[in-house]
């Protein structure tokens, strides 16, 4: 589905350049759930920005069904961003000015999907994720958990393939983070959506099929396969 | 495109009516102050443009003037002359006038003074002089031994005149002063009136009947040193001169434009001087609204951020904030519009603005308005697509990360 050639991603603050990711390889398959963990400032974000197309890398490929999306120009980045991929951030992302359902809805707007269709399936998404009674509340009116799964049903509401999910529970309490992992995990299951996540948690080890252990920018070698728990 | 545009419209509906709400006042206030201060500052130039030029043909020029043919002093035949040329439709009113130039004295002081001699009843049609009276009465047509002077003649003791130095200093109505008209013609007349237009070519003059013009001297009976028109439009002299030329081509003819002369330089310095203020005034009205339109993007640099990454294009991003910008423009140049038209221009009509030739009005100027509004529109336009284009041309983690 996705695989990943020699990525680098290189920063520069000032004259100091900063080598984020160094010569990643992996491949991502359809159905799975992948956890990407380890400690801050391993690497993790940037891996998940480059895959869900919100970066650019400094060197090597990103494959998606066969075809380099490397170096896309914006607009068509856009365009797969919009129809294949679903994107969590960890600071939940929503438009303040829009309600819980609307905030769903939008990518689908943007897709030129029909009204009644979207509208039906924006409230389906927000009952799987346990929010059908907060559809027109906006994202001040809901907490933390439940503004993240705003954002994992607006992740959603375009049928995406992979979705990637940024530390999606960094800002959440226990409960909280449990639900949106759980929720992940759930839609992983029933749905068959591929999903990346990062996280520092090592609780949240238990919902990944498969890990990816990054230190300095390198997948370290304790990459485990767990497809068969 | 479509989809674009309905996102964008639907992203600017929800940003208004959900949005910061002191941004939405704010942003229409400004509007409304900066379409005030474009406004304002030209409608009164254009006031005392028009008050001076009013002045200037009810007062002193008429429409048109028609002076002598070349090399004659007088327009013989009057009467005739004068109702044909009323016959022409355009016409309005037609009076003549005799001009005598003379010199006027009183109590030790001297001045030269322009005497023009009228039809009382006619003159009244084409100016407007007897109704500026600050003293006494205008003439009527039989008065004889009387004359009425502007206040610039007179003096009236109002020692902030301009011309006050050079003028008989404390003339008042009933007082009586010599005329002399040269060749040992001399004359003493009881002051009837004196009038104040506030037009100082105007208040220069004095005038006496038509039948004392003839007591003076018979032989001018039915001569007069020019002709004053009044026509129906203003605008229309070089057309109705035209007319009046098919039967009398060999007068001097001289619209009231012509005739300005002295005036003609102040409104074109008025003129110049507005054109600084519009200037001046729209590119204030497009800086502020830049500023305010650039800060409330930048504010919202990481929701735009948010919105590309989650695949909404830049052109619905970028339609949605010229939308709402739009919007903030139109309200407050409508609020605006309804504030000066029925708020401003009629307090100003009751406590007026005192300029030298009088009080002005605020002149309302549709087009100018229009013009104005629309421009504003646009500054708003591009007050927002330039930071907005801005902010969905960087990377999407800059926005996000605000750097």
């Amino acid at each position: 589905m996705i695989s990943v050639e020699n990525l680098s991603k290189i920063y520069s603050l000032g004259r100091v350049k900063v080598r984020a990711l160094d010569d990643v390889s992996m491949d991502i398959s359809e159905g799975e759930m992948i956890g990407v963990m380890d400690k801050s400032g391993s690497g993790k974000s940037t891996l998940l920005r480059q895959l869900g197309l919100i970066d650019w890398p400094t060197t090597g490929k990103i494959m998606m069904d066969y075809q380099d999306i490397t170096n896309l120009p914006e607009n068509r980045r856009s365009r797969l961003r919009l129809s294949r991929l679903g994107y969590i951030f960890q600071e939940y992302a929503l438009l303040p000015e829009l309600t819980a359902q609307e905030n769903v809805c939008l990518p689908a707007m943007m897709l030129g999907k029909k009204r009644k269709q979207y509208h039906a399936h924006s409230l389906q998404l927000l009952e799987l994720v346990g929010l059908k009674d907060r559809i027109t509340h906006r994202p001040r009116e809901l907490s933390g958990g439940e503004q993240q799964r705003v954002a994992i049903a607006r992740s959603l509401v375009n049928n995406p393939e992979i979705i990637f999910a940024d530390e999606p529970c960094a800002n959440l309490d226990s409960v909280a983070s449990e639900v949106v992992m759980e929720t992940l995990a759930r839609l992983n299951k029933e749905l068959k959506v591929t999903v990346v996540f990062v996280s520092h948690d090592p609780d949240d080890k238990k919902y990944a099929k498969k890990l990816i252990f990054l230190k300095d920018g390198k997948i370290v070698p304790k990459y485990l396969n767990l497809s068969s728990k | 495109m479509f989809k674009s545009a309905k996102v964008a419209i639907y992203l600017a509906y929800k940003s208004v009516t959900r949005g910061n709400y002191n941004v939405l006042v704010m942003s229409i206030a400004i509007m409304i102050l900066v379409f005030l201060n474009l406004s304002f500052v030209p409608s009164v130039m254009e006031g005392v443009v028009d008050n001076l030029n009013k002045k200037l043909i009810d007062t002193f020029s008429s429409n048109i003037t028609i002076e002598p043919a070349s090399g004659k002093e007088v327009i013989e035949n009057v009467s005739e002359v004068t109702n044909n040329i009323s016959a022409i439709d355009e016409v309005k009113n037609v009076t003549h006038r005799y001009k005598l130039p003379a010199q006027a004295s009183f109590k030790g002081e001297k001045t030269v003074a322009e005497i023009f001699a009228i039809d009382v009843n006619k003159d009244k049609k084409v100016f407007a002089t007897p109704k500026f009276m600050i003293e006494g009465s205008f003439l009527e047509p039989d008065d004889i031994d009387k004359i009425v002077l502007g206040v610039q003649l007179s003096g009236s003791d109002q020692k902030n005149l301009e011309l006050y130095t050079s003028s008989l200093r404390s003339v008042h109505v009933g007082d009586k002063v010599k005329v002399n008209y040269g060749g040992g013609l001399e004359k003493e007349y009881m002051v009837k009136g004196i009038f104040k237009t506030e037009m100082i070519l105007t208040d220069k003059q004095a005038y006496i009947t038509e039948r004392e013009l003839t007591d003076i001297n018979p032989v001018l009976k039915n001569q007069a040193t020019n002709l004053n028109v009044e026509i129906e439009k203003t605008g229309d002299e070089n057309k109705v001169i035209n007319q009046i030329m098919l039967k009398y081509p060999e007068f001097k003819y001289k619209t009231w434009q012509e005739i300005a002369g002295l005036i003609k330089n102040t409104t074109d310095s008025l003129g110049i001087i507005n054109n600084i203020f519009k200037v001046i005034s729209l590119l204030l009205a497009g800086l502020t609204i830049f500023i305010v339109t650039y800060i409330d993007l930048v504010n919202k640099r990481r929701q735009i951020g948010v919105e590309r990454a989650i695949g909404i294009q830049g052109s619905s991003i970028v339609g949605s904030y010229i939308i709402r910008a739009v919007f903030y423009a139109f309200v407050g140049v409508y609020l605006a519009y309804l504030i000066f038209i029925y708020i401003i221009v009629p307090l100003e009509a009751r406590y007026p603005f005192r300029f030298p030739n009088g009080p002005v009005m605020l002149v309302i100027n549709q087009p100018y308005l229009a013009g104005n509004a629309l421009i504003l529109i646009v500054v708003a336009v591009f007050s927002a697509l330039l930071p907005s284009y801005r902010a969905i041309k960087i990377k999407i983690l800059d926005a996000i990360w605000g750097i």
